[in-house]
């Protein structure tokens, strides 16, 4: 008899690894002292603490520009990503390929059913060797009925998950674990198209890689990037972050924030991992550091899931809310021991760590701030401006302006030439917009972290054939 | 081998810092007025081509935290990193376009990689100063030649020669948005470079340097300076001068050979001066007498901006500039001013 799946295992046995609590006590205190001592020196001492702070914002800006140069540098090498070709894969048969569970999550998307089903039934692999589970909450009846009215191939099934909370994807995943049969494992988003020969390069790819490789990352990008401005943006922000950020990371065999879909698994290392953290709402994320810090690696796979653009401002902002909320939850939660984290990670990985997670919730809450200053300095040229910049700092600020801005700017070109997606290019030169809007969901998930923290702003999709 | 590539240059730099490493004053009385905070610095910064950011920018840390020398050194060694991680590969490419011709050209940028880095370095080439323009020029010119050569960059022609032009491009928008932002100017950098001026410059080569001028050797018809002398002592004359018309005076200095002058000088008389305006010195040191110290307009001093500005000033001064004495090739002027409201109730009081 198999025994019941706990799918709040990782918040039970490791609760000080889980999101269940967002913050400690002393994290708590600390907070509050930061905010304490930041007010007083305004109050006190407004010239040198707006100096400081400044100064600091500055110098990390200057570090998060040097990161990026040396990920591209990463990304430029042959190590970055596994390639195979159609051949390697010819080369493989016959062969015996092992048991590839695949996960599909869905809540309220009846009309995703039939497109997701067709994907993962063409995809290239042995039908006997897959183990296909659509994780559906039990209250779900619309996709229930809209799944019973399908005929399954074999090896496909339903699994319900029973309401309960937390109400989140990684929770229904958990489930979908327990009752994995493959010895591989990845999940699938509901609108996902993975490419068809993705499951046997994943399979190859962690034949070749080293035992410590317990997690392989497909490339995601959109099939709907020419709908509009926004998922002409959002393509680009993806192409760079999939093509070249996340194989620059692995080519310098740092810790990797996983993808929310298409991160190919060892069964068994996940349930040693304690799968994910129901509690967590980016628990991709989440995962992809407690992969490092038990030891084991992610690798990137040259293969590409086709997902579909949130085009539409107030989801996409929903979405980056959550997801920016996770990040500041992931931070938190491994920053509980800050020395344990760097025993775990070593010191090179920690960096990559605070540069990656911290830098991203960073950049989006302090943005606006300099963009307001720059903005009232080029229109305004108020008296006195120039004092809140003394000179090192203003020479900083000149090198941030120069090379930063153009980096992250020319970085996003880079992504969409190296997705052949020559037509968005003109786009992402106005990528700076996008910042704003990544920047207005950024403090909407500061606050909700406090908030709500819990809180899943659901994505809705179209489907490809709307 | 990686390591090496990288240890190598290293090694060689740090023996080319330690025997050639002495500090540049320009750059080191820039980053004197940029840790200071001043307008000045900033103006330094940005409003030259010919002192150009990116150089200023990788010395500013060393000079910020070592001594000269230390700090000399070290940006060297940065330099010539810098000169091996990027610049080393355009001109070996530029190399094999101008001297073997395009078709050694195309064999040595041959990948759509090269030539993104290639606009990058020359980008980053621009930032350097405007002495690199020729091999510039001959990039962005190039490029969509050499794009036209391999398969994969002309089937995208657009989009590899925007990858290619936009860094430079993204380069001078921004070098010209600080001008306009702390010089009120946005072409204030490039303003120097006139053919007229270059045509001296040429010339200057004719006729000695300050430096080159022994002791014996006296003032020509045209008014040449005698020899060039320490900045120290020119400083501590300029002072005794000043000191005997009047207790108030203020010098400005004018443009990057100031800077290199003012280098260490602890004297409140002195200020420099980049961006002069002759009457808002007025406003702003109302009661003091005010004077300024000119170069010798020779070789690169000619691009400072008070002689595109003014072009006459130091052989003829000015309207209210009027001349007072050489201090080896340094000229010092009075500016003449009304007296203020305070000075006449004063002098009236009397």
């Amino acid at each position: 008899m198999i025994p019941e799946p706990d799918p709040l295992e990782l918040a039970h046995k490791r609760p000080d690894w889980s999101a269940v609590k967002p913050l400690t006590l002393w994290q708590k205190l600390l907070m509050l002292c930061f905010v304490g001592g930041t007010v007083a020196a305004f109050y006190y001492r407004p010239m040198k603490a707006a100096q400081l702070a400044i100064a600091i914002c500055t110098v990390i800006y200057i570090i998060v520009t040097l990161y990026k140069f040396l990920i591209l540098r990463g990304a430029a090498s042959s190590r970055a990503s596994f390639r195979f070709t159609e051949e390697d894969i010819q080369a493989q048969e016959p062969r015996e390929w092992p048991i590839f569970s695949v996960l599909v999550p869905m809540y309220k998307e009846p009309e995703t059913l039939p497109q997701i089903l067709k994907s993962l039934d063409e995809m290239d692999y042995p039908r006997d060797r897959k183990d296909v589970q659509f994780l559906l909450e039990a209250d779900d009846e619309a996709t229930l009925d809209a799944a019973a009215r399908l005929v399954m191939p074999p090896g496909f099934r339903v699994t319900r998950i029973p309401p309960s909370f937390p109400r989140t994807k990684p929770k229904a995943c958990n489930i979908g674990l327990a009752y994995a049969r493959g010895k591989y494992l990845v999940i699938y988003d509901a609108e996902d198209m993975p490419e068809k020969d993705q499951l046997k390069k994943a399979v190859m790819a962690f034949e070749k890689s080293p035992e410590s490789v317990v997690c392989i990352q497909s490339c995601l990008n959109f099939y709907n990037a020419g709908q509009n401005i926004l998922s002409k943006w959002f393509t680009a922000e993806y192409s760079v972050w999939y093509d070249l950020q996340l194989p620059g990371l692995a080519a310098l065999h740092a810790v990797i924030p996983l993808g929310g879909t298409s991160n190919h698994f060892k069964t068994a290392a996940l349930r040693e991992l304690m799968g994910w953290d129901a509690y967590n709402v980016t628990e991709d994320c989440d995962l992809g550091i407690r992969i490092g810090r038990l030891g084991y690696s992610t690798r990137m796979l040259d293969t590409t899931t086709w997902e579909e653009a949130c085009c539409r401002f107030w989801p996409w902002i929903k979405q980056r809310t959550r997801w920016q909320k996770g990040y500041i939850q992931t931070w938190f939660v491994h920053m509980r021991n800050p020395f344990r984290l760097l025993h775990d990670l070593g010191l090179i990985n920690f960096i990559h760590y605070q540069l990656l997670v911290g830098g991203v919730v960073f950049s989006a809450l302090v943005n606006p701030i300099f963009w307001i200053m720059t903005l009232i300095w080029f229109f305004v040229q108020p008296v006195g401006a120039d004092v809140l910049f003394p000179g090192p700092v203003f020479a900083m600020g000149a090198f941030c302006l120069f090379l930063g801005n153009f980096v992250f700017i020319y970085v996003n070109l880079l992504g969409c030439c190296a997705r052949k997606r020559d037509g968005l290019m003109l786009c992402a030169l106005f990528s700076p917009l996008y910042w704003a809007m990544m920047s207005y969901s950024g403090w909407r998930a500061f606050i909700q972290f406090f908030r709500a923290p819990f809180v899943w702003e659901k994505t809705t999709h179209q489907g490809k054939s709307s | 081998m990686s390591k090496l590539r990288y240890l190598i240059p290293l090694v060689l730099g740090y023996i080319l810092a330690v025997r050639y490493g002495v500090p540049d004053g320009t750059l080191a009385g820039i980053c004197q007025e940029l840790i200071a905070g001043s307008t000045q610095g900033r103006q330094a910064l940005v409003g030259s081509c010919w002192h150009a950011p990116l150089p200023t920018l990788i010395y500013l840390p060393f000079a910020w935290l070592c001594s000269p020398t230390t700090a000399a050194q070290l940006a060297a060694i940065a330099l010539w990193w810098f000169y091996v991680a990027t610049v080393s590969g355009l001109l070996t490419g530029l190399v094999g376009w101008s001297i073997c011709g395009m078709k050694v050209g195309k064999r040595i940028i041959n990948s759509p990689t090269h030539l993104v880095k290639a606009a990058s370095c020359a980008a980053l080439l621009l930032l350097c100063g405007i002495y690199f323009l020729v091999p510039i020029a001959l990039t962005l010119v190039l490029l969509p030649f050499v794009a036209l050569f391999h398969e994969e960059t002309r089937r995208r022609f657009f989009a590899w020669v925007l990858l290619g032009w936009l860094p430079t491009l993204y380069a001078v928008g921004v070098w010209m948005l600080m001008n306009m932002l702390v010089l009120g100017d946005a072409i204030f950098c490039f303003r120097s470079v006139r053919m007229e001026t270059l045509m001296q410059m040429r010339q200057d080569r004719e006729v000695p340097a300050p430096w080159e001028i022994s002791d014996h050797q006296v003032v020509d018809a045209d008014h040449q300076p005698l020899r060039d002398l320490p900045p120290a002592e020119i400083l501590s004359n300029v002072a005794a001068c000043v000191q005997a018309e009047t207790p108030y005076g203020r010098v400005f200095v004018e443009g990057y050979e100031g800077l290199r002058l003012l280098e260490g000088n602890q004297n409140p008389m002195f200020t420099s001066n980049m961006d002069l305006h002759i009457a808002d010195l007025k406003y702003a040191y109302k009661g003091q007498r005010l004077f300024l110290l000119l170069p010798r307009p020779y070789f690169l001093t000619r691009i400072e901006s008070v002689y595109w500005r003014y072009p006459k000033i130091y052989k003829l001064g000015l309207e209210r500039v009027i001349f007072l004495k050489d201090f080896g090739a340094w000229r010092l002027f009075e500016v003449v001013q009304a007296p203020t409201r305070e000075q006449l109730d004063e002098w009236g009081d009397r």
